[in-house]
């Protein structure tokens, strides 16, 4: 194996765990802004 | 070029002629089979433009490298373009099942994978990312890197990335039959009637972009022009620039980004075995973009006593709506009663912001693996 495929192989091991763990802390993050802002529900009319 | 009358024809080269046929050909996929129309046509078109020989479209004068210069070479007209396209993005469905993020980052499995095959087949690592990137199903993503990592093959990387966006209903369903068992197709989603909070929907751009640009700061551009579309499309107090964004911008950028990327297609830089490779390699992006998902969603399942249909995996890609609505024909054609509509949104809408964070973490990644 070439060095540009090692290369290649880190940029994509890294770049799959990043995209992972910026979508995981992402998710944390949406539901601690739900909980900070909920949708109130409707007065009963 | 003081040509003469019929000097055009005279040096007309064999290679120019195929490349203006390549032209007719993406005008005729754009008008006849509607593919991605509002992109092709112009390339088609500009494919032709900066083909005829001594054409005064292309050069140092010319219109075409004018336009690529101030709009393409420099990012401004797919940055643009992501402010129409944050304006037209409702995050909401996303917000109501967040879980369906993680999805949207396994479905860009394919370009990471494709950068590691583009290597193999020895493509540099700038090109192989370039590469790599069409398969994040998002055509300002893949013009963004390609333009910043492989200008040169600029050409045929959009011609691919447009081109398999708008043939992801015919790529994604025999991918998914064959990974997923008709017992797997017919699990059930139950729809869960939730709303979201105007607070939380002007909130969410504001915080992705600093979050985002925290820890992939080669995104900070990306994903903050996306958001600040959206966030003029949630605050409520911007209609009339939302709806400008949505329909003039998109209008006017598109007509010219075409247009200007055609400039790279001309006979010498586009007809090469390169171009073949990068055909070839954008649809190998595309089938392992949709794999990651639907293996995901499996495995995910493994751990879940409340299983997930795991065809809604495929729809992270950023190919957004065609893969959702994909899906959701899918799922109707195994069980009429089966809406996977919601659900998979939520995971196509979590596709578009994965391929704009793919794109930022390769933009931080490969130059400082090239040191």
């Amino acid at each position: 194996m070439n060095s540009v495929f090692y290369s290649a192989f880190n940029v994509a091991a890294q770049g799959m765990t990043g995209i992972f763990i910026f979508m995981a802390s992402l998710y944390a993050l949406i539901l601690l802004i739900d909980k900070l802002f909920p949708q109130k529900a409707e007065p009963k009319k | 070029m003081d040509t003469g009358l019929f000097g055009a024809l005279i040096g007309i080269t064999w290679k120019q002629i195929v490349m203006m046929l390549v032209g007719a050909t993406l005008i005729y996929l754009a008008i006849k089979k509607n593919y991605e129309p509002t992109l092709l046509l112009p390339m088609g078109f500009g494919a032709i433009l900066a083909n005829i020989p001594f054409s005064s479209a292309i050069g140092e004068h010319g219109i075409m490298t004018f336009l690529y210069n101030v709009g393409i070479s420099n990012e401004a007209f797919p940055l643009m373009i992501f402010i129409a396209i944050g304006a037209m993005i409702d995050f909401s469905p996303l917000l109501k099942n967040p879980i369906l993020l993680l999805f949207g980052a396994a479905a860009q499995f394919g370009i990471f994978f494709t950068i590691m095959a583009a290597a193999m087949l020895g493509f540099d690592l700038k090109e192989a990312a370039s590469i790599g990137i069409i398969g994040a199903a998002d055509g300002p993503t893949s013009i963004y890197v390609a333009n910043k990592f492989a200008p040169g093959l600029l050409g045929p990387i959009s011609v691919a990335a447009y081109s398999y966006m708008a043939l992801v209903p015919i790529i994604q369903p025999p991918i998914i039959r064959l990974l997923t068992s008709r017992k797997e197709r017919l699990i059930r989603m139950e729809i869960k009637p939730k709303s979201v909070s105007k607070t939380a929907l002007i909130v969410f751009p504001v915080v992705v972009t600093i979050f985002a640009g925290f820890i992939a700061p080669a995104s900070a551009s990306l994903i903050g022009f996306l958001m600040f579309g959206n966030l003029i499309r949630e605050c409520g107090v911007l209609n009339k620039l939302s709806l400008a964004a949505q329909n003039e911008l998109a209008s006017l950028i598109t007509l010219v980004l075409g247009i200007s990327i055609a400039t790279t297609m001309t006979a010498e830089k586009f007809l090469t075995e390169r171009t073949l490779f990068i055909i070839g390699l954008g649809l190998v992006a595309f089938i392992f973009d949709t794999a990651g998902g639907v293996m995901f969603a499996k495995a995910l399942n493994v751990f879940r006593k409340k299983k997930i249909n795991p065809m809604i995996g495929a729809a992270g890609i950023s190919a957004f709506p065609m893969s959702a609505r994909v899906i959701h024909k899918m799922g109707l054609k195994e069980d009429s009663t089966n809406f996977l509509l919601m659900y998979a949104t939520s995971a196509n809408v979590g596709g578009q912001i994965a391929s704009v964070i793919a794109g930022g973490l390769i933009l931080s990644l490969v130059p400082y693996f090239c040191k």
